[in-house]
């Protein structure tokens, strides 16, 4: 019997087409990979199924059946689960009031009593350990909160369980320990749907895999008759995934040079990402990768070296540029010291939604000689640089007086990019340069960066996407546990080798 | 020696505590739910007018306790409407539901009494003598019973912690929320009752002087959780009884104690705990936030 | 109780007329209340206008009651640029007044007109820039919560006022709790058109300040921080500015201009300082910073707007039977929810929809 069903489903934003014609099956009592690349659709898919945006045409079956599901409530009675990327979880609140909420076995009182020994019996029939029922949800790990929505859902008598995303915060022990549980749920007759774009994983864990690519189905294969190649190359498209095609200039004496950056032994600790005894060194005309599972000391890094001010309290190693200490230096120090910053996530520490690309294009740069005289801005010059800038990145729409929360991922990175190249840096730290950026974007990002160290800049990649780091870098660090496990160099990018180290492992 | 400790300072911290205690237990449902409530000030006061203005007409202070409650729970879904269905600025709405009830008692005792603002005097036979005291423990009893043991306290608790999980568990954020902005106007405006047929025998002009605020401090005092706001509210209720008690008192040197840094010590205790327990006091997250 | 983003204020035509329609409803409702009271709308408007504009007193107290609100109103929209929302103006006014008239006290020796306006002012600033820069310090590095601070801050500014006008700056030939007046030298002449309103060249000063503020937060570095950290704090801060100085800068000079009352009441109108003269001015403030969408510029028709209800207010208790000026009240409360309540206008297409559906 199939779990679910999609007919020709299509779902529209506005002219946007996030799923045109998806159909496929998901067996009862399997567990289902859903793949793709960033933006392909299937969380959309999901929340389609899930009522959170209704389809616009075409059928989903239940258990054999056509159903219209049209809100989260209704699709829960219908034994539908979802543990979504960003838990629905009350910090405060014990994991038991968190787990039976709205569902509570009492008339007006809670009945904790009841509703816990029903849960300790749940635990046990799907092997889920777990034994901290009155314990704040914000004192557990990750994958323990993880673990506290799956019961959740199991609670609430979900027989279908849609996970999004769910390795993308987890270390690699609660990876494993998370396939772990799903196969069990599994094996008691649970169906199981895995959103991912992680080939290993779904490989690995899954019965079936659909992928889907701009809004539509590719098609489904069985885990165990098909490859990674051959999934990547209907995730991708082509062959090949993709690759950097632009010119890379040979420095000579590379050696020798100066490094422009010298970081030895920094550790920050008593953050919730520490950093431990990080020491390398970055050097004019090269890339330097930063790769790692996401949460192992990558952030703070990037945080520590772009805003070092911040963590005056508890830093302690040497960081140069230059050759000069800048372990207290704020941000406006380290750009007139030559630092360019394309920050994580642009959206929350990059812009300024609801203001134009001119002022956007000042923020850190209102400082600068060129655009401010005498306390005053220089707005007029800024707007015109700005202009400039649009040509040059062709960043759409071409008006410096659009605001930046009105523009696509794309052309928003294509400004952050613009100005942290506009003072002309002799270092840049840049981080997921491409995260949620469209596919045309991407390569003229890419050429901006590559072209940068062509031109002799030292650059640090912070990118969690692997193919990005071995196309454009020249050598990477691979972080774990807040500290470098292992540098690899080009051309020895081996992508098991270097998955192998972010899981802990050696190479 | 226990005796005259109990009728001089425990009965009598207990009796001016009472509003706050009321007041402050509506605030906390109100902003457990996720709405902000500075509103608490006006209510009182419109529920302290009310309830004057029907005892002195029936003669029964308990009808009076009814008014009380009824015009807090107008004012209070007025304020509900205005930031629930208009989204309007909880803090910009609930201080302009502050000036408008500042206008209320005067406007309507010109119509009613010929005075701007005050109520004529009821008679001692018509005013409680210690019903809302017995009250006041069982609202707060059942307060606590109701904020950790049931469904309702545990779905008010994450309409303000976390509404998108309330919302996705199938429960209506707004129904909590009105529920929240509702339980406040009803106890906000019991609280002004007991200001004025319980703690007086009339309404006089700008009779709440503040303590909406000062419950309203209670309430973050007390980390939004029920004893503790209580508990909140009996040390400013000791305050309040020792800035009565000291005036005129000389405690040293040759000058009587001045009342006004009595008066300020609630507002400076309260910046006090703000400024020094960082991160202790933490507000539920949706607190002031959409649904 | 993350405001910033709410208190955000689209700038837009569309939004202006909004705002106009809002605080107009507000009015016209706070009118058709009157009715209740047995007075026609109608009368009661033709006696607020009457009063305000009447005579070249009556003008004269209108610009009176602008002024206040020309400054309270600053004292709210400029920590709004900063994502701030400072409810203390009222707070900051009465200590700010009482340091204009303790500067009448401690200058008695100076015997220069302007020097003596110098010094009330500065100690006016100063004093209610500090009292706002309180709370601005307690959340740059307490992070408690502004609203929360200012309104205790108000009440801790009427205690210690009180403490100084009955105590150590009391007028030993009053029986009122006032200070001790102030000499000649501090006074400000009001303007003889006037007919004896106490207002003078300073609604000038002070319109011309609003306009040098606009010009200052719109252009210089400075404006551009506090905008940056309202906008988003954490861009802000990856890129250079620090809210915690935003925050504290904003809040400093928004008190010290509501500081600045002390120069309306104390050096232009009763020259000491009065227990309980400012009635609500601070929150007015409010309103009327609203009402000009967090508009610089727009401050000064807004406050004007309040400084005609104000003046008006004031005969109703003479000129109607039932209406006081607590109505003032009752219509700044409603005009505050008319503006703030943008939510109406799809409230009311959507029943309009589902009426036509």
């Amino acid at each position: 019997m199939n779990a679910i069903e999609f007919r020709k489903v299509t779902k529209k934003f506005g002219g946007f087409t996030a799923n045109r014609d998806l159909s496929f099956t998901v067996k009862k009592g399997s567990i289902h990979g859903l793949i793709g690349e960033n933006g392909a659709g299937k969380s959309t898919a999901m929340k389609v199924l899930f009522g959170i945006h209704p389809a616009d045409s075409g059928e989903i079956l239940i258990e054999d059946r056509v159903v219209r599901i049209t809100n989260p409530v209704h699709a829960m009675r219908m034994g539908i689960g979802m543990v979504h990327q960003h838990f629905m979880l009350a910090g405060p609140e014990t994991v038991l009031d968190n787990i039976i909420l709205g569902h509570e076995p009492g008339r007006v009182f809670v009945g904790r009593a009841r509703a816990e020994a029903e849960l300790r019996a749940i635990a046990k029939t799907y092997g889920l350990d777990f034994d901290r029922w009155d314990r704040p949800v914000s004192e557990l790990s990750v994958g323990e909160q993880q673990r506290v929505e799956i019961l959740k859902l199991l609670y609430q008598k979900s027989k279908v369980l849609i996970l999004d995303e769910p390795t993308a915060v987890l270390t690699p022990q609660e990876v494993k320990d998370l396939f772990g549980n799903l196969v069990r749920l599994k094996e008691e007759g649970k169906t199981i749907i895995l959103i991912s774009h992680k080939l290993k994983e779904v490989l690995g864990y899954c019965d079936e895999i659909t992928v889907i690519r701009r809004g539509e189905t590719v098609g489904s294969r069985k885990a165990s008759e098909t490859d990674d190649s051959e999934l990547a190359r209907m995730m991708v498209g082509r062959d090949v995934s993709f690759t950097y095609q632009g010119e890379r200039k040979v420095f000579a004496n590379m050696s020798d040079a100066k490094p422009v950056v010298r970081v030895s032994r920094l550790s920050i600790t008593s953050t919730t990402e520490p950093l431990r005894e990080v020491s390398f060194e970055l050097k004019p005309g090269e890339i330097l990768g930063v790769a790692g599972v996401q949460g192992n000391g990558q952030s703070t890094l990037l945080r520590a070296l772009s805003h070092p001010s911040l963590h005056a309290k508890n830093w302690s190693g040497e960081y140069l540029l230059n050759g000069r200490d800048q372990s207290g230096s704020d941000p406006i120090v380290l750009r007139n010291a030559g630092v360019g910053l394309v920050p994580e996530d642009r959206l929350s520490e990059g812009l300024l939604l609801n203001q134009d690309m001119t002022e956007n294009f000042l923020l850190g740069q209102h400082e600068d000689p060129r655009y401010s005289k005498g306390g005053f801005l220089l707005r007029t010059k800024a707007r015109a640089v700005t202009e400039s800038k649009i040509k040059e990145f062709d960043i759409r729409p071409p008006y410096p007086t659009v605001w930046t929360g009105r523009m696509s991922g794309g052309n928003q990175q294509k400004l952050v990019i613009a100005r942290a190249l506009d003072p002309g840096p002799s270092v840049l730290y840049v981080a997921h340069p491409t995260r949620g950026v469209d596919v045309g974007a991407i390569e003229k990002i890419h050429d901006a960066i590559v072209q940068e160290r062509n031109r002799g800049k030292a650059i640090l990649l912070f990118s969690s996407e692997l193919d990005e780091l071995m196309d454009l870098c020249d050598r990477m660090l691979v972080f774990y546990n807040g500290g470098i496990r292992a540098e690899f160099a080009r051309p020895d990018f081996d992508p098991w080798a270097i998955g192998r180290v972010m899981g802990g492992g050696d190479r | 020696m226990l005796e005259t400790l109990f009728s001089n300072w425990i009965l009598p911290t207990l009796r001016v505590s009472t509003p706050l205690i009321f007041a402050a237990l509506g605030g906390m449902w109100c902003e457990r739910s996720g709405v902000i409530q500075i509103g608490l000030e006006g209510i009182m006061l419109v529920g302290a007018f009310f309830a004057a203005v029907v005892t002195h007409s029936t003669q029964s202070p308990w009808w009076g306790l009814v008014a009380g409650m009824l015009a807090g729970l107008m004012l209070s879904l007025g304020y509900g409407f205005t930031v629930l269905k208009l989204k309007a600025n909880q803090i910009v709405s609930g201080t302009a539901f502050n000036l408008f009830a500042m206008g209320i008692p005067p406007f309507l005792s010109m119509i009613w009494f010929d005075s701007t603002g005050s109520t004529p005097v009821i008679p001692g036979e018509s005013l409680f003598r210690s019903a809302p005291l017995f009250l006041m423990g069982a609202v707060v009893i059942a307060s606590a019973i109701l904020y950790h043991h049931t469904k309702f306290g545990l779905r008010i608790r994450f309409a303000g912690e976390h509404p998108k999980a309330l919302e996705s568990s199938g429960i209506s954020v707004r129904g909590k929320r009105w529920q929240g902005i509702a339980l406040s106007g009803l106890l906000a405006g019991l609280g002004g009752a007991t200001l004025s047929i319980y703690l007086a025998s009339s309404f006089s002009r700008n009779m709440s002087s503040g303590r909406g605020f000062i419950a309203l401090a209670a309430v973050i005092l007390g980390r939004w959780l029920p004893l503790q706001t209580v508990t909140a509210c009996l040390l400013f209720g000791l305050t309040e009884l020792a800035q009565i008690r000291l005036q005129g008192v000389v405690l040293w040197g040759d000058q009587a104690v001045p009342v006004q840094w009595i008066q300020i010590l609630p507002y400076l205790i309260t910046i006090l705990v703000l400024a020094l327990a960082m991160g202790r006091t933490r507000a539920p997250k949706g607190l002031g936030g959409g649904e | 109780m993350k405001n910033s983003e709410k208190l955000r204020i689209p700038q837009s035509a569309l939004s202006f007329l909004r705002s106009v329609a809002g605080a107009a409803g507000g009015l016209a409702i706070g009118l058709m209340i009157c009715t209740i009271a047995g007075e026609s709308p109608g009368k009661v408007l033709t006696v607020l206008v009457n009063s305000s504009f009447g005579s070249g007193y009556d003008f004269g107290m209108t610009l009176f009651y602008t002024s206040y609100f020309i400054l309270t109103g600053l004292a709210v929209a400029i920590p709004f640029k900063s994502g701030l929302f400072n409810i203390g103006g009222e707070g900051q006014l009465t200590i700010g007044a009482l340091a204009a008239a303790w500067a009448g006290v401690a200058g008695a020796g100076i015997e220069s007109h302007a020097l003596a306006i110098l010094f009330a002012t500065l100690a006016a600033f100063i004093a209610g820039g500090i009292w706002g820069a309180i709370p601005g310090y307690l959340k740059a590095r307490r992070g408690s919560h502004e609203v929360i601070t200012t309104i205790m801050m108000n009440f801790i500014a009427a205690g210690v006022t009180s403490y100084f006008t009955l105590y150590a700056l009391k007028d030993p030939d009053s029986s009122q709790a006032e200070t001790i007046p102030l000499s000649t030298v501090f006074q400000l002449k009001p303007f003889a058109v006037f007919n004896g309103a106490p207002m003078g060249g300073l609604i000038i000063a002070l319109a011309v300040m609003t306009c040098v503020l606009h010009l200052v937060l719109r252009n210089s570095v400075w404006g551009y921080r506090l905008k940056a950290t309202g906008e988003n704090e954490t861009a802000a801060s990856t890129f250079g500015i620090a809210a915690p100085a935003s925050w504290l800068s904003s809040m400093f000079v928004a008190g010290g201009i509501a500081g600045l009352t002390g120069l309306v009441e104390v050096l232009g109108n009763s020259h000491r300082f009065k227990i309980g003269f400012s009635s609500d001015y601070g929150f007015v403030g409010i309103a009327v910073a609203l009402v000009a969408r967090g508009n610089i510029l727009g401050i000064l028709p807004s406050a004007f707007l309040f400084g005609v209800l104000q003046k008006g207010a004031g005969s109703l208790d003479l000129e109607t039977d039932k209406v006081t000026r607590d109505l003032t009240y009752i219509i700044q409360g409603l005009i505050i929810l008319g503006v703030a309540s943008d939510g109406i206008w799809d409230w009311f297409s959507s029943i309009w929809r589902k009426r036509n559906a």
